[in-house]
C-alpha cells in the first residue's frame, strides 16, 4: 500500500469531505477485498461484504476516535460482517472453493491458480480463528502488534495462535496432497 | 529449552523469511528421532511454500465506484429527514421534495438552519459550585422515531438526557433535559440531527472540552 496520510484522510472524512474518503477507500479496497474473499471464499459475497462494510464505515466516521488505528477499526468491522455472513449461511450450503475468477482463462497461471485454489480450500477448512490470524499475517501482511491490536489479543497468544493456524493449515494441505 | 518451544521459535523465523540454513538444519537434525515433532515441522512447511505466494487480491473494478454511489445517495439522503412513523405533518413537506429537487435543496439548507436555531439549548456554566445545580433546561424536537433507550451525556460540567415521549397530541417528541452543573468551563450545546444516525437520531452535546454523542435508536 502507499504511504498516505491516513490520519490526515480520516479527520477530512470525518468532516464530510467525500474525495478525502474515496482515498481512504483507494487505500483500503484491496485489503478489505482479500480479507473478505479468504474468509469466505466467494469473489461475489467479497465484493458485497466490502461494499457494506465501507458504508459502515462511512456511517461510523463521526463517532470514530482518531486516535484509534483506523485499520484496527475497519478490520474488526470487516471481519464482524463476514461472520455475519458465514453464520447466515445454511448448513447445506457449506463452504467451499467459490474463489474461481469466472473472467479468468483456464489456460493462464495454471499452476498458480490450482494453488491458489488449493490453499483456499485448505484454509476454509479451518476455523474463523485461524483464518482470521492467517490472513492478517501472511494476506495482509500485517505486523504482530498491529494483529494484536485488531484482534484484542497479547502479541504472545497471537505468535501461539499463528503457531497452531499454520500447523492446521498443513494438515489441510496434507490431505489435499500438497506437501512441502 | 524443550524442543517443542525451540519448534515454535524456529517456526516462527522460517515463516518471517529470517532463519539461517545452519539453524534449520540444526533443527532438523534434532528432531529427526521424534516422529511427532517431524510431522508437525512438516505441517507447517507445507504450509509455508503454500502461504509464499499469499498476497493481496486486486478489488473488483467496479466496487469503488459503487461504494462511492452509495455514499452519495447516503450524503443526499442525510439532507433530508425521511419521514417516520409518527411523523404526522412532516410526510407531505417530504413529499414535496422528493417532486422538486430544487425546492428540496433550498428547503433543506433552510430546514437545517430553523431545526438549528430551534434545538440547540446553549447554557453558559460559572454558576457556583458545590451540590446546587445550575439551572436546567429542555429542547424538543418534533416528529422523532420513538427510540428504545434514552441517551446520557456528560461533558465539562453538562449533563444531559434525551429521550423520546408522547406529547399532548400523542405525537413522538425528542425532549433533551439539560443540566449544566457549576464549573463549566464553557458554553455547552445539545444538537439533534434527525436522519444522521440509520434508524434514529443522533444527539450531540458540545462544549470547550470537545463533544460526546449518542443515538437514539429505534427498538
Amino acid at each position: 500500500m502507499e504511504a498516505i496520510d491516513e490520519n490526515g484522510l480520516v479527520l477530512r472524512s470525518q468532516s464530510g469531505d467525500t474525495r478525502a474518503f474515496a482515498d481512504l477507500v483507494a487505500a483500503y479496497e484491496r485489503v478489505i477485498f482479500t480479507l473478505a474473499l479468504r474468509m469466505t471464499g466467494d469473489r461475489e459475497e467479497a465484493r458485497d461484504i466490502a461494499q457494506i462494510v465501507f458504508l459502515k464505515v462511512f456511517r461510523g466516521l463521526p463517532g470514530f476516535d482518531p486516535k484509534r488505528r483506523f485499520f484496527s477499526w475497519i478490520y474488526r468491522i470487516a471481519v464482524n460482517e463476514c461472520i455475519d455472513r458465514l453464520r447466515s449461511r445454511r448448513p447445506a450450503d457449506p463452504l467451499d472453493e467459490r474463489m474461481e475468477d469466472p473472467d479468468a482463462s483456464p489456460e493462464g497461471e495454471t499452476m498458480r491458480r490450482e494453488m491458489a485454489a488449493t490453499v483456499q480450500s485448505a484454509l476454509l477448512d479451518l476455523g474463523d480463528d485461524d483464518r482470521q490470524v492467517l490472513v492478517l499475517r501472511h494476506w495482509l501482511d500485517r505486523s504482530y502488534a498491529e494483529i494484536s491490536e485488531a484482534l484484542g489479543l497479547p502479541e504472545s497468544t497471537v505468535k501461539s495462535r499463528l503457531f497452531e493456524a499454520r500447523q492446521r493449515l498443513g494438515r489441510a494441505l496434507n490431505r489435499r496432497g500438497v506437501n512441502q | 529449552m524443550s524442543n517443542r518451544a525451540e519448534l515454535e521459535r524456529i517456526a516462527e523465523r522460517v515463516f518471517d523469511g529470517t532463519v539461517t540454513r545452519g539453524e534449520r538444519e540444526r533443527f532438523e537434525a534434532q528432531i529427526a528421532t521424534d516422529p511427532v515433532l517431524r510431522g508437525i515441522w512438516d505441517d507447517l512447511l507445507a504450509a509455508r511454500g503454500a502461504l509464499a505466494g499469499a498476497g493481496l487480491e486486486d478489488a473488483p473494478h467496479d466496487l469503488r465506484p459503487a461504494v462511492l454511489r452509495a455514499i452519495a445517495t447516503e450524503s443526499r439522503r442525510r439532507n433530508v429527514a425521511p419521514p417516520r412513523r409518527n411523523a404526522g405533518w412532516f410526510e407531505p413537506i417530504v413529499a414535496a421534495f422528493r417532486a422538486r429537487p430544487a425546492l428540496a435543496f433550498g428547503s433543506a439548507l433552510a430546514f437545517g438552519i430553523l431545526i438549528g436555531i430551534f434545538a440547540v439549548a446553549s447554557f453558559t456554566g460559572g454558576f457556583e459550585a458545590g451540590s446546587k445545580l445550575a439551572p436546567s433546561t429542555v429542547a424538543t424536537m418534533p416528529a422523532a422515531p420513538e427510540a428504545a433507550a434514552p441517551v446520557v451525556l456528560d461533558l465539562d460540567g453538562a449533563h444531559v438526557v434525551a429521550r423520546t415521549e408522547h406529547d399532548a397530541d400523542g405525537q413522538n417528541v425528542v425532549r433533551a433535559d439539560v443540566i449544566v452543573r457549576g464549573g463549566a468551563s464553557a458554553p455547552a450545546t445539545v444538537e439533534f440531527a434527525p436522519g444522521s444516525a440509520p434508524g434514529g437520531v443522533r444527539v450531540t452535546l458540545r462544549s470547550g472540552a470537545g463533544q460526546k454523542e449518542g443515538t437514539l435508536s429505534r427498538p
